[in-house]
């Protein structure tokens, strides 16, 4: 197998990913700006950077321990651009800061990641980016939409550019269940689960799950898509 | 209104159909750059998009974006692929988010075929008509068959 680098690991859907590859034989490298990366790395014999990728220091710490683990695991084959933030305001509220804060880790650091490791990467290897359905319009997510919006076009461009040598494809969550979400009022969770056609949150592994098959040989022809893993929401 | 637009005809155009007062209470036309050369040029230019767009829909007006349907299907570099698809998304968040004020915004997406005065004449009916709300509007048939979003 190779080792996979999967940003935003330390907690939530970064750690299901990196959990879900481990099990299919890679070496997760665990990247966070989150202390709690080292632990997470731990508990399943990974390799942790605790790095910002938004800043080109960061990225070379994640090139760095690319080139350390090859040796032991194989180059990477598969990349996973999960790290990401968000700043929430209604339109007329939001400020420039945080509109290119969000923009700058959502999508400039996949793209910038993308840069550094694109020649380190197997042939045949897969990069995933994780989008969110929130790009097909959400309240209060104008900085959010455009930044995952942008991941989107990001990944068709890519998959155009990087064929036939890398596949890249996206993956849109809807609601997933994380401590993020489970601090919300019940009944704001509710009224949102009732807009789900398959009647629940996601949990982390449903996009660990899919961000798996999109880096295995089993999606061997499939390039340039995105998949939205939101119980049917996109269309409801 | 407020016309963003680098090409020379393309402006010709767009200033012939619609009243380019530079007012944002008039509305927004956006004509998204293309071969950025870096991210740094990337976030500008979307930064610009936010500052127009907070303008124009806090004046209750009306916002289109303008990109290149070849861009949205990702035939083009990665980082203006990225451009067009984020002002695509943009379009919906404030489409969504305006819902209720009756605010309007939507994205032209334009193929090599469709000329100038085509390009004008759509925004302007899409204006008028508040078409496409929140969702693309193609013009040209240069990707017949391709996936467009």
């Amino acid at each position: 197998m190779t080792t996979a680098i999967i940003t935003g690991a330390a907690r939530g859907i970064g750690l299901a990913i990196a959990s879900r590859l481990a099990t299919v034989g890679h070496h997760p490298i665990l990247v966070d700006l989150d202390p709690a990366v080292h632990e997470s790395a731990q508990t399943m014999q990974a390799t942790a950077v605790q790095a910002d990728i938004a800043t080109p220091t960061g990225r070379a710490e994640v090139l760095a321990a690319v080139r350390t683990t090859r040796a032991a695991h194989g180059g990477p084959g598969v990349l996973v651009n999960n790290a990401g933030v968000t700043r929430d305001a209604q339109l007329k509220n939001m400020t420039e800061e945080n509109f290119r804060l969000v923009l700058r880790v959502n999508l400039g650091a996949a793209y910038a990641l993308v840069g550094e490791l694109e020649n380190e990467m197997t042939d045949g290897g897969a990069i995933v980016n994780i989008s969110s359905r929130a790009q097909l319009g959400n309240f209060g997510q104008f900085n959010y939409a455009i930044s995952k919006g942008g991941v989107v076009g990001l990944t068709r461009g890519l998959a155009l550019q990087l064929a036939p040598r890398l596949r890249v494809n996206a993956v849109a969550p809807g609601f997933i269940a994380t401590t993020m979400t489970d601090a919300m009022p019940e009944p704001v969770r509710q009224q949102i689960i009732a807009k789900v056609p398959l009647g629940r949150a996601g949990e982390p592994d449903d996009i660990a799950d899919t961000v798996a098959w999109l880096s295995s040989d089993q999606s061997s022809y499939i390039t340039g898509q995105l998949v939205y893993c939101c119980g049917g929401r996109a269309y409801s | 209104m407020i016309i963003r637009c680098h090409e020379g005809e393309l402006n010709t155009a767009l200033a012939r159909v619609l009243s380019d007062t530079g007012k944002p209470e008039d509305g927004l036309v956006f004509v998204a750059a293309q071969r950025f050369d870096g991210w740094q040029a990337v976030e500008d230019e979307l930064a610009e998009v936010f500052e127009l767009t907070q303008a124009a829909v806090g004046a209750g007006a009306p916002v289109v974006y303008i990109v290149g349907a070849h861009q949205l299907l990702g035939r083009a570099a990665p980082l203006d692929s990225a451009v067009a698809a984020a002002l695509l998304a943009g379009s919906r968040a404030v489409a969504f988010e305006r819902n209720k004020y009756g605010d309007y915004a939507t994205v032209v997406a334009r193929a090599a075929d469709s000329s100038e005065d085509e390009i004008a004449v759509a925004v302007d009916l899409l204006l008028r008509t508040r078409g496409s709300n929140g969702h693309s509007f193609v013009l040209g048939a240069e990707h017949l068959g391709a996936a467009l979003p």
